[in-house]
């Protein structure tokens, strides 16, 4: 016999068919979805961004720790990868090439908020440590990240950046100049500088 | 990743739904910035899409699951929990079950090849002169000419169910047993069996048995229902008009449901639906909100077309 059901129930959601857009597990490679998406699928297009919604919500919640700005910078990220996945050489290097638009669009984001916080169009919002950082973070892992994040506020944008890249998501120098768009020798100065900070900051 | 690398502890609340409003905001934005002809192209692909739904509605299967999406050549898929539709390279579509995992190989218009790993897939295999289309799972072969029926992959068993056309069933390892637990009145079936619609074989997957036949038991219509009611999906509304829920039940549904006029098309809806389920709405629409249903049979399909009494508010 067919199950029927119908549940009525009151709290929100969303008007779509429930589990049923996703793929999952070893389905097509990146590039088989890459090569689809250019050719106009949009189930395709749906399936990168699924497969890497998280990574870069994560990238930009890391960056830009503050709910509306990721959802902002997750769609503003995917919308500038699927207009340009023609310039993508390598479709099989999707995941890397998206982390890279979501740390420059992040960088751009952050110049804009400090160019409105000037101008008196947006107050300074700091970051609450508390909010940020998880509570199951091991004692040390937790006293990094919030001396991380209890100055990045302060620290230029680029700055700001190669930090998290490097204290957070654990990059090396060469991985954080392409993510960047930046030489490493700039890298390793805009390191050099943020880090200075953090160890005055410990010292204090 | 290192379950202590410092990322892990700064991470976003990104909850299933909050990753489905990012995407359909990311798609509306996507297609409002196509250049205005492909939009056209758009609709017309829809419109097409669309009719050719409505005359799928017409088979057994057809018009339930999610939406379908084209396989490359050779591929790879697995579903978790949720299920997927997918159209192969002859036309052919395919449904997984949740859990299911399937290799594709050969995916060209003259030639299907699936490997069931695990869980279970139904096909909808539209008749082609010249065409093969086969099935293995566990060591059991299934050639469909033009057809649709579902293979479940178990431990033990191998199950063939036919809801159209026929199926040659074989095994390619060894020998194919009956079932253990047969229900009743089973038809003895010749090697390579030919399994015909409204039937279910049961093929025993251990070595042990392989001097026995196939045997092939027949379902009722509500046996086959209930055995492939994963494939209707579920429809999830929150204060939604039913101006804009009719739509989406008819896609699904075999009942298709009109609406009087704008006044019961602003009658809201909460809960999940499942998508063939239809009476069950119309009875809550009836007592909950004053609904008028006058239901219409037309060969296969029926309508139920929803009015309001002219003095009652919404």
């Amino acid at each position: 016999m067919t199950v029927l059901s119908f549940v009525p129930r009151t709290e929100s959601m969303t008007l779509t068919p429930a589990k049923q857009q996703t793929k999952s597990g070893s389905g097509p490679t990146d590039a088989a979805l890459v090569v689809a998406a250019r050719a106009g699928d949009a189930w395709a297009r749906e399936a990168l961004f699924r497969r890497y919604a998280r990574l870069a919500a994560g990238l930009a919640h890391r960056i830009l720790p503050f709910d509306s700005e990721v959802d902002d910078l997750v769609q503003d990220s995917f919308l500038y990868a699927f207009e340009r996945l023609g310039t993508l050489t390598n479709p099989q290097a999707f995941q890397s090439w998206l982390s890279s638009i979501v740390v420059r669009t992040a960088g751009k984001r952050l110049r804009r908020r400090r160019l409105q916080v000037r101008l008196g169009l947006r107050t300074n919002q700091p970051i609450d440590l508390d909010e940020v950082v998880s509570r199951t973070a091991p004692p040390d892992i937790a006293a990094e990240l919030r001396a991380v994040y209890g100055i990045v506020e302060r620290l230029p944008v680029e700055e700001r950046v190669a930090l998290i890249l490097r204290r957070v998501e654990r990059l090396e120098i060469s991985e954080i100049a392409l993510q960047m768009g930046l030489s490493v020798s700039t890298v390793k100065r805009r390191l050099s500088a943020a880090e200075a900070r953090l160890d005055r900051a410990r010292n204090r | 990743m290192n379950s202590n690398h410092p990322s892990r502890f700064v991470e976003p609340d990104l909850s299933e739904a909050r990753v489905t409003r990012l995407w359909l905001n990311v798609a509306d934005r996507l297609e409002k910035r196509r250049p205005p002809m492909l939009r056209w192209l758009a609709v017309g692909v829809a419109a097409l899409a669309l009719a050719g739904g409505g005359l799928l509605l017409t088979r057994q299967f057809s018009g339930f699951g999610s939406p379908e999406r084209a396989v490359l050549a050779e591929a790879k898929l697995e579903t978790a929990s949720d299920t997927l539709a997918v159209t192969l390279g002859d036309g052919s579509s395919v449904h997984l079950a949740s859990r299911t995992r399937v290799e594709v190989h050969g995916n060209q218009p003259s030639s299907v090849a699936l490997a069931l790993h695990r869980g279970e897939l139904v096909c909808d295999v539209p008749h082609r002169e010249g065409r093969s289309f086969t099935v293995t799972a566990g060591g059991v072969e299934v050639r469909a000419v033009g057809t649709a029926f579902a293979v479940q992959l178990e431990t033990e068993q191998v199950e063939v169910l036919v809801t159209e056309g026929r199926v040659a069933v074989e095994r390619t390892s060894s020998e194919v047993l009956p079932a253990s637990s047969q229900p009743a009145d089973p038809i003895q079936a010749p090697a390579p069996a030919i399994v015909d619609a409204g039937r279910q074989m049961v093929v025993a997957r251990e070595a042990s048995a392989r001097t026995k036949g196939l045997v092939a038991a027949e379902l009722t219509a509500s046996e086959i229902d209930a055995r492939l009611a994963w494939r209707v999906p579920r429809l999830d509304f929150t204060r939604t008009p039913l101006a804009e829920a009719v739509p989406l039940i008819n896609r699904h549904s075999r009942v298709r449901v009109t609406l009087g006029d704008s006044t019961v098309g602003s009658v809201r809806l909460s809960g999940i639906l499942q998508a063939d389920n239809i009476e069950t709405l119309v009875r809550l629409l009836e007592a909950e909100h004053g609904v008028t249903a006058e239901w219409r049979g037309v060969g296969a399909v029926s309508y139920t077309h929803l009015t309001l009494p002219t003095n009652r508010e919404v």
